[in-house]
Parts: structure tokens; sequence; C-alpha cells
């Protein structure tokens, strides 16, 4: 009886920790067909007006009342966005892999620093980092823009990709590397054929999961893009300050599908072959 | 000239010359895994390098292969110094205790992977793999991977990856200790055929006396970074360079004690009230040796059987354990010495308490100098 009801509590608890999770999420994807302009929390009826003017297509609702002041910005915004993710995934994923691989591989002085000074970035207060980045850039020169995101991306990205990847290759037997280069492969060709292929999964979850969080970042973002390179969040945070329009719960949902499916495809990617 | 200079005698293909490791512990200890290894080997010996964990075996095994560095001394194979060369150009090959196959590639891709680096093109390669694979007995496979194969097949895959290549030296870290009993005794003498059919020179590292014994031509008995022996199995079990020898290989029966009389055909030792002969020569009157017999050497004596041309011990009998087909006996001397006899056909008769009369032949007596 008691472990009946207990079992009927710890469900409820259950049902509720994802409601509270995901019912604001759940609204924002509701609310973004919502046909009501001005008071987007009433419901009016069903439209992909939203969608469609994000785009510039006609709308059935008028010019004034869309928030989006030109499709052009948000697509600017949002092609700024695309590149700076791409870039500072690239460049993190490289550089966190072969951080990985030196602190997996190889021993030496102040390793257990180096380590230490690899995970400080995830833990760091994003405040702090992105004030210390504008003051960095502002002293050495280096003019805000797309390249100066790209770098602060990178900073935090990094750990990120050395995380994932060290995880991989603890589980790597390190005697399939000693085989490699037994049988008359150089290191070179041991990365490659052997290495490389064996942390995959962990590096393409790596770069995945750099992707997503270069594409959402806020915070750092804010500090050190210039007048010319905003991206997306930096924009949608514009359009807030003049009131939540509907058009904005169609991007939020948008940015959702898109972050869903690099997730998953980071979980299939990091998950696959670690049965071995 | 050249043909002249290549001549290498048989057991000087592969030479070690003072190998000297240490290892620095963490306690600020020093472990010497090798300390001042000396070896010559044979172009196509089955060599076996036994000892205790931690006596080196292992070590001097990794150093040849190239993964591990020696402090000093040299090492060559077939007149090459191998030290100067990294892992990746020396002529041997390594199967390694837990296999190191490459999960990701396929039986044949794994088995073909020395090749392919080496620049064998495809159809001389994929003929190669099959000969291998079908060498180890596992004709076939080369599309399965290998997580799809058990541990005995991933064994003779690592083998065949191994000896495709075929090196002049195929080095072997305990490769079927990961085996249960019945494949591991299967897997010895393949092992051994294997090695007679390729006629390479195989080092073998194994902490198991009983493989050793089974498979070599040549033992090498390390303790403590040292080479305890080196001989043949039956040496090796026979004639005992060291206490420590006679003790790590197989059972023994030590009596320490002290030469008393000698002549042309052997000598006396006395060892406390026993008065052991022994036809060991070079025996100086006075020196300190140490006795062996092992426990199949004895003879169990009833009243029908007579004691002629051998030597008698008497002791009471202890215990009585039926190890199929012998029986193990544990009997204590006189002088409160234990021994250990295994004997022959039915002992039911037996009982604890019981004086037994047990004969051995003074030639099977092995004397070892003893060290104080």
């Amino acid at each position: 009886m008691n472990r009946s009801l207990g079992k009927t509590l710890l469900t409820g608890y259950g049902w509720l920790f994802f409601l509270f999770l995901y019912a604001p999420v759940a609204l924002i994807v509701i609310y973004s067909f919502n046909a009501n302009p001005i008071n987007v929390m009433t419901w009016k009826g069903f439209t992909w007006d939203w969608y469609v003017g994000l785009f510039g297509g006609a709308t059935t609702v008028s010019e004034s009342s869309l928030y989006v002041d030109s499709t052009d910005q948000l697509l600017d915004a949002l092609l700024t966005s695309l590149k700076v993710a791409f870039s500072a995934t690239v460049i993190a994923t490289v550089m966190g892999t072969c951080a990985a691989l030196a602190m997996a591989r190889y021993r030496f002085r102040f390793k257990g620093f180096y380590q230490a000074l690899l995970f400080v970035p995830m833990v760091m207060p994003d405040i702090v980092l992105g004030i210390a980045l504008l003051i960095f850039f502002v002293g050495a020169g280096i003019s805000l823009g797309s390249t100066s995101i790209v770098i602060g991306h990178c900073t935090f990205l990094t750990s990120y990709v050395f995380i994932v990847v060290s995880a991989r290759l603890a589980g790597m037997n390190p005697l399939v590397e000693a085989a490699s280069a037994d049988l008359g492969a150089n290191e070179w060709v041991t990365f490659r054929r052997i290495t490389l292929p064996l942390i995959l999964p962990g590096v393409i979850g790596g770069a995945l999961l750099s992707f997503i969080i270069s594409m959402d970042d806020l915070v750092i973002t804010y500090f050190i893009s210039g007048v010319d390179s905003t991206t997306l969040p930096v924009y949608i945070l514009s359009m807030i300050r003049r009131g939540i329009k509907p058009e904005i719960n169609a991007i939020a949902t948008l940015m959702l599908l898109f972050s869903i499916a690099i997730a998953a495809a980071g979980i299939y990617f990091k998950s696959r072959n670690t049965a071995q | 000239m050249s043909i002249a200079f290549s001549h290498n005698p048989a057991s000087d293909y592969l030479r070690v010359r003072n190998a000297v490791r240490h290892f620095n512990t963490p306690e600020g200890g020093v472990v010497k895994a090798l300390d001042g290894i000396n070896l010559n080997i044979g172009q196509s010996e089955f060599i076996t390098l036994l000892g205790p964990s931690g006596c080196g075996k292992t070590t001097l095994l990794k150093i040849i292969a190239g993964f591990e560095r020696l402090d000093s001394g040299k090492i060559t194979l077939d007149s090459q110094t191998l030290l100067e060369l990294s892992a990746h150009r020396r002529p041997v090959n390594t199967v390694f205790q837990s296999y190191a196959l490459f999960p990701h590639m396929s039986v044949g891709d794994n088995v073909g992977y020395g090749l392919e680096v080496a620049g064998v093109k495809k159809p001389e390669r994929v003929q190669r793999i099959g000969e291998a694979l079908e060498m180890v007995g596992l004709a076939g496979i080369e599309k399965r991977l290998p997580s799809q194969l058990s541990g005995g097949q991933q064994q003779r895959v690592a083998l065949a990856r191994a000896i495709v290549n075929r090196p002049k030296v195929l080095l072997l870290d305990e490769p079927l200790s990961a085996l249960d009993r019945h494949l591991r005794m299967k897997m010895q003498i393949e092992l051994k055929n294997l090695q007679t059919e390729l006629g390479i020179c195989f080092l073998f590292v194994t902490h198991d006396q009983e493989e050793a014994l089974t498979m070599s031509d040549r033992i090498v008995v390390l303790n403590g970074g040292k080479v305890e022996q080196l001989g043949t199995p039956t040496e090796i079990y026979h004639r005992p360079a060291s206490r420590f020898v006679a003790d790590f290989i197989g059972e023994s029966n030590v009596f320490e004690g002290k030469v008393v009389r000698f002549d042309d055909f052997g000598a006396d030792v006395q060892c406390g009230e026993l008065l052991i002969r022994t036809e060991d020569r070079n025996l100086i009157t006075g020196s300190a040796v140490e006795v062996m017999l092992r426990p199949e050497q004895f003879t169990l004596l009833d009243s029908s059987t007579s004691a002629a041309g051998q030597q008698v011990l008497t002791a009471t009998l202890e215990q009585a354990v039926f190890v199929g087909s012998d029986h193990q006996l544990v009997c204590r001397l006189a002088s409160g010495q234990q021994i250990s006899a295994l004997v022959r056909g039915h002992c039911h008769h037996l009982q604890v308490g019981q004086p037994l009369q047990l004969a051995y032949s003074s030639a099977d007596v092995h004397t070892i100098p003893a060290v104080f």
C-alpha cells in the first residue's frame, strides 16, 4: 500500500519535473503559431504568418506590427552566427583534440597545471570572460568583428572539445597504437589509420557541441561583437528590448529545432562504436 | 666480401650485451628491471623468458620491440644495431598479451596492416593475409570484426597479424595467459609447430614454467633483472644453476650440506644426519652445497622390492594425496625436514604415520653451489 503510494508520488514528481523543464519551451512553440499580433499570450487563431514574415514573405498582418526591421538584418545576423560557429568549431576542434592527445599520450612537466588551465574557461563566469576578452582585444588593437568573436569562442570551445575527446581517449586501448608502430607504421600513419578513426566519434561529438554552444552564446559575444557583426542571439536580444513579438517565438522555435537536430547528431556520433 | 661478413653463427643472431634498465619508483627507490643482461640467441630458436612478475622479462621484450629504452648496453639483430631504430623500423613484430587488435578494422585489414604500411600491393597482400590466417587455422574469416571473435580466435588473429610480415624475431608477451587451460595447452603445441614451420626466432615471455618447459628450445630464467640460467628445458629442470631456479621450476626437495668426501665417481654430502651420495663431479671437500632431488625421482620400497644400487631414505608418511595417475606423498625425515615424493601406482594401503623407505639413484642427485 505504502509502496504504491510512494511510487505514485514519485511518478507524479517525475511528470512535474519535466513539465517544469519543458512547459516554457512548449509554450514558445505553440504561441509561435498564434495569430494575435498585439498580445502574444492571448490565443487568437492558428497562423504561419510569423514564419512567412521572417523570411520576407507576404503576410496578412500589417507591416507596422512586424518587429523584424528587415529580413536582411535577420539573415545577416544568422549568416554571421553560422560563419562564426563554423570557424570557431573547426579551430576549437583541432586545438581541443590536439590538447587531449597531448594530455593522454605524453608525460611532461606541469601537466596537471596545464590540464587545470584547460578546464578553467568552462567554469569561468561568461561575464568575466567577456569583459576580459574585450579589454584584451581593445588593448591589443584588434578591431571587434567576426574575427574577435571567433577568437573569443575558441577560448572556451576548446575546453569542451578537450573534455569530450579526452573521455573517448580514456576508453581506448593505448596498446593499439603500440601495435601499429610495431607493424611498421610511423606516428603520422598511426594517427591517421588508428587513433583518429577510433576517437572520431568523440571528435565529431565535440565539434557538434561546440557548434551549438557557439551559435547560442550571448553574454561573451555581446561584449566582443562589433557594430557590423551581430550574431543571431545578440540580434534577438535587441529585438526583445522593443517588446516581445510573435516573430521572436517563431525564431526561437526554429533555433530549437536546429539545436535538437545538432544535439541528436552529437549523441549519435558520441555513442557510436562505444560498445566495442 | 659481404657474404663473408654477413655470416652469423647460429647462436649469434640476436645478441644482448650488458643490458641495463633501472626505473625510479615514486617512493624514491630504484627498481633494477634489467641489471646487466647478456644473451646470445640463434636464428630459428624458440626462446622463453621465464621468471616471476617484476623479473624484467617484459621490459626486455619491450626494449627489443622499441617501446622502452635501455640505460646502457647493446642489442644487435642479424649484425644490425637495434637500439638506434625506432619501433616502426625494427624487423621484429609483437603479439601482445591483450592482443591489441584494431577494433575498427576487419580481421583481413588487421592482418594486412603491416603489409599495407610497407607498401605491399593488394593482390599479394590478399594472398599473404589468406596464407597467414590459414597457418593459424582461421582461413576465410577476413570480413569479420575482432569483436565478433572469441578470445582464442582473437589470439590467433594477433599471431597472424605478426607473422604475416615475416619478422626476424617474433616477440610474444604472455599471449596465452588469457586463455582457458585446455585452449592454452592446445595453443602451446600449435605455437611450437608454427615456429618450426616458419623457422624464425620466437622470443616468448611467460611466468608459467609448464608453458616454458613444453615449448622452448632454450629457456632464460630471469630474476631481479639478472639471468639466473640459460639452458634447454631438460638442463633447467634437472640441472638448475641456482636455488632460485630449483624452486621456481617444478617442485624440489633441497637439503643444505657440506661435501665430506669425493672421488672419481662423485661425492658424499653430509646434510645434517643424512649422508647423500651424488654423481656430480668437481666438488671439493668442505665446500657448502645444496642438494636437490625432484619428487618423482623417489621410488617407494616395500618388502618385495629391493634397493639394489640405490640410496634409501627413511621417512614417516604425513599425508598422501591422489593426483590422478600418481600419489603425492608428504613425508618427514627423522631430522624433522619435510620432503615430497611423487610415486606411481596403488598406495591405498599406506597409512599416515607409517614409516616409508624412499629410494633414489645417486645419478639423479643434483648439487648447487650454496650461496651465503
